[in-house]
């Protein structure tokens, strides 16, 4: 019983201290695999996360440890209230740190927000979306629908 | 309304606003709708518009995400998205090339050669050149709409196969023409395969080696099922199926469908008699071998027996007897198949108002 309580102290880039279960920290599989080296003793800086993001990925972390025992559409749907309070700022250090924490869960959730942002749009929203600018010419934007016609010229 | 005047244009303003309630943009909503937002938010924007103008920068963040990441957020959209976004900028150019789904769904396209010929390069590209080499989800919807060769299809599906695809999904329309040619030998040998769904009016070959070490969720529908044997050895050949559905299938050739399976959990069955006959009746027996079936949905008309029913675990049986008139075969078949569920937790039962007779019904209710 006791290891199970034991507390995992993580240092976010602007020096936020957070002190965390270790049930909860190893949803982080770079986390469980310094706990298996017994790397994880001391707190673990996290150079590019900042103590906001943070809080918030252990919130999601803690979500799913308390909700273990709950059905699977219970976990969906706590998921999707996560997700959607999210705005894209925040969602992309999201995935960067999903990423470099190794939560794949949440990888897998941030990167479907993403996926479902972009779905059904046209180019030119999407751009407009995520400030992507635009440096084809528009010769070469032809180019690129030709190639790929089926993905371009289908009409529902 | 004078805040934002003075900072931003209309349309700015009118974009931050729809940004901070997640909201789609619309021009030229009316002008009650555009009040009615703005009075509910607009404390809450200035507040949070304060606060995110220091940040806010305008730069493109999503681009400088890396490689193996936008690959996996491509992966997640339906293909024809994901392609799509080659015309964003030069970053987005080739990332679809390494998505790791085939997710294409033709439903009510009409046939365009131009359009044939693009889709069959991409695929053969995406399947026999493939950078990262694997391929997770294959679903290839109504591609019958698009003339494809049959060959060619079958090409495809083997390629995901030899990729160690996880969930293949293939829906050929009823009344195709062109019905692709499945290596079956392959399909039902995939030591990958996790959920499979075929809806595809062919003859279902399986070979007698059929093995499907990790397939969970298998679907039929419309398929023309070959003989007693084969099917018996399908369903038996999973050791670790757990959903199992068959749809309006074709049952012409079987004398008795025989589903064994120790691990299965959920089974559907809808199975409607030959309309040409007009008396619905079903011409085959079934056999229930699931001793860890937890749910049953059974639907359509009586078989003619039910000469094993063995489902101890069941929790819960929805049986809707939709069609067909209950004779005394019938009406003794209905008996052997309430006998063999007497143990289920939660029965719902429907029975179309011809088709019950007194004493089924009075069985029903002692038990």
């Amino acid at each position: 019983m006791a290891s199970t309580l034991k507390k995992i102290i993580l240092k976010s880039c602007d020096g936020k201290i957070l002190e965390v279960e270790e049930a909860v920290a190893v949803q982080s599989q770079m986390i469980k695999n310094m706990i298996e080296d017994d790397c994880a003793n001391e707190e673990i800086p996290l150079p590019d996360i900042t103590g906001e993001i943070l809080s918030m990925i252990i919130e999601y972390c803690k979500m799913h440890v308390d909700g273990e025992n709950n059905s699977n559409n219970e976990l969906i749907a706590r998921d999707a209230d996560f997700i959607t309070r999210v705005d894209l700022n925040t969602l992309y250090y999201l995935i960067v740190a999903a990423n470099f924490l190794n939560v794949k869960s949440l990888l897998d959730l941030t990167c479907q927000r993403v996926a479902d942002i972009i779905k059904g749009k046209s180019p030119e929203e999407i751009r407009l979306t995520f400030n992507i600018k635009n440096d084809f010419t528009p010769e070469e934007e032809e180019e690129i629908r030709k190639k790929n016609a089926w993905a371009f010229d289908y009409k529902d | 309304m004078q805040f934002a005047s003075s900072v931003f244009s209309c349309k700015e303003f009118w974009t931050l606003i729809c940004f901070y309630c997640d909201k789609p943009l619309v021009f030229g909503d009316s002008p009650y709708c555009l009040d009615k937002s703005l009075s509910i938010n607009l404390s809450l924007i200035s507040t949070s518009l304060m606060a995110k103008e220091a940040k806010h920068d305008d730069s493109d963040r999503i681009s400088n995400l890396s490689d193996s990441i936008l690959c996996r957020i491509l992966s997640s959209l339906p293909t024809r998205d994901a392609v799509s976004t080659s015309i964003l900028s030069t970053r987005w150019q080739h990332l679809f090339a390494s998505i790791f789904n085939l997710d294409v769904d033709f439903g009510i396209s009409r046939y365009c050669p131009h359009i044939v010929k693009s889709f069959s390069n991409f695929v053969d590209k995406m399947l026999f050149f493939h950078s990262e080499g694997r391929i997770e989800r294959f679903r290839l919807d109504h591609l019958d709409t698009l003339g494809i060769d049959a060959s060619r299809v079958c090409g495809w599906i083997s390629a995901a196969l030899w990729r160690g695809v996880k969930e293949m999904n293939l829906v050929f329309d009823h009344y195709s023409n062109i019905i692709p040619m499945l290596p079956t030998a392959l399909l039902f040998t995939s030591n990958t395969l996790v959920r499979l769904k075929l809806e595809i009016p062919f003859v279902m070959a399986v070979p007698v080696r059929v093995c499907l070490p990790s397939l969970k969720t298998l679907e039929l529908e419309s398929i023309v099922f070959e003989d007693d044997d084969s099917v018996k050895r399908l369903f038996s050949s999973c050791p670790i199926l757990e959903d199992l559905s068959i749809t309006d299938c074709d049952l012409r050739n079987i004398n008795c469908i025989n589903i064994s399976n120790p691990s299965l959990k959920s089974l559907t069955l809808l199975v409607y008699g030959e309309q040409e006959s007009c008396s619905f009746s079903l011409t085959f027996a079934i056999v229930f071998d699931l001793p860890n079936l937890v749910y049953l949905k059974y639907e359509g008309c009586v078989a003619k027996s039910y000469s094993v029913v063995n489902m101890p675990s069941l929790v819960r049986a929805d049986i809707e007897i939709s069609r067909g008139h209950v004779y005394t075969r019938e009406r003794d078949a209905l008996v052997e198949l309430f006998q063999g569920i007497g143990s289920v937790k939660s029965l719902h039962l429907s029975v179309y108002p011809e088709a019950v007779s007194n004493r089924v019904a009075i069985f029903i209710l002692q038990n």
